[in-house]
């Protein structure tokens, strides 16, 4: 049985928090191709930038399959 | 075989959250997101067809919307948990329900609360045609996304403008093409102040 409960920290281990300050986000560009928002250059300057900038996909991903 | 135990997992995960409404989880809160249901509702729609729970959720959200039309983040609820992005995602939502539910009979039950939600943000709207945080509520699109700040994110104007455009579809399939139009005019300006006003400092982000 995994312990969820993180007692040191006060939340649950699946769980993450904020951090502080301005972030920039994959988000964005992700909601603006997936509805086809994006015109022109800014479409395949979105894309590019979720597909090809590694360093944001790692620090963004949030759970693994353990 | 990974793509297979993949699936296996986000089928079963499916079904686990999918109580006397959609659930969060199983095992914790048991409670009704209503910011996760637009993700689930896609993914339970596919899965299964069933249009009949699937319209239920869409239901309580809107019965659970506030005097001025905010559709609540959690809900039933005795806390009240407020999100500016809940007017559009449950908009999303309606929309991915017509396009594999096919029910218009629903939808114009629907489209008083979508209207109604979508208003707050005219009401939120600045001259830039930017909608900014709101003070006093939880300014949460995902964890990891911090907009703490009270000002103005890319991510959440994006899916305000992806609403608009999905709202405009759903009042064309009602026959109000000038609510359409109108619609489709809004998120195409918050598109064109975020790509103006929003762009980050590294290349291509917003």
């Amino acid at each position: 049985m995994i312990n969820y409960w993180d007692a040191a920290r006060g939340c649950y281990n699946d769980c993450t928090e904020p951090v502080s300050g301005h972030t920039h986000s994959q988000h964005p560009l992700a909601v603006g191709l997936y509805f086809d928002l994006l015109e022109g250059p800014r479409k395949q300057q979105a894309l590019d930038a979720l597909i090809n900038n590694h360093d944001l996909i790692k620090a963004n991903s949030i759970f693994s399959i353990m | 075989m990974f793509m297979n135990t993949l699936w296996d997992i986000s089928a079963e995960t499916v079904k686990l959250c999918s109580s006397d409404t959609f659930i969060d989880c199983p095992w914790r809160e048991q409670a009704f997101w209503l910011n996760d249901h637009s993700v689930v509702n896609l993914f339970y729609l596919l899965l299964t067809g069933d249009d009949v729970f699937a319209a239920h959720n869409l239901k309580m959200g809107a019965d659970g919307a506030l005097p001025d039309g905010w559709i609540p983040a959690v809900y039933p609820s005795a806390r009240k948990q407020l999100f500016p992005s809940m007017p559009a995602l449950w908009t999303i939502a309606l929309a991915d329900f017509y396009r594999y539910a096919g029910r218009l009979d629903f939808v114009l039950e629907m489209l008083p609360a979508m209207e109604k939600a979508l208003a707050l943000y005219d009401q939120w709207e600045k001259e830039d045609h930017l909608i900014p945080d709101q003070p006093e509520v939880w300014n949460f699109i995902d964890w990891g996304i911090v907009s703490r700040l009270r000002e103005k994110t890319a991510v959440l104007n994006m899916l305000a403008a992806a609403a608009y455009k999905q709202a405009a579809g759903l009042e064309n399939a009602a026959g109000d093409k000038q609510k359409a139009e109108k619609y489709l005019g809004k998120g195409k300006l918050i598109v064109a102040a975020v790509n103006d006003k929003l762009l980050g400092r590294r290349p291509r982000l917003l």
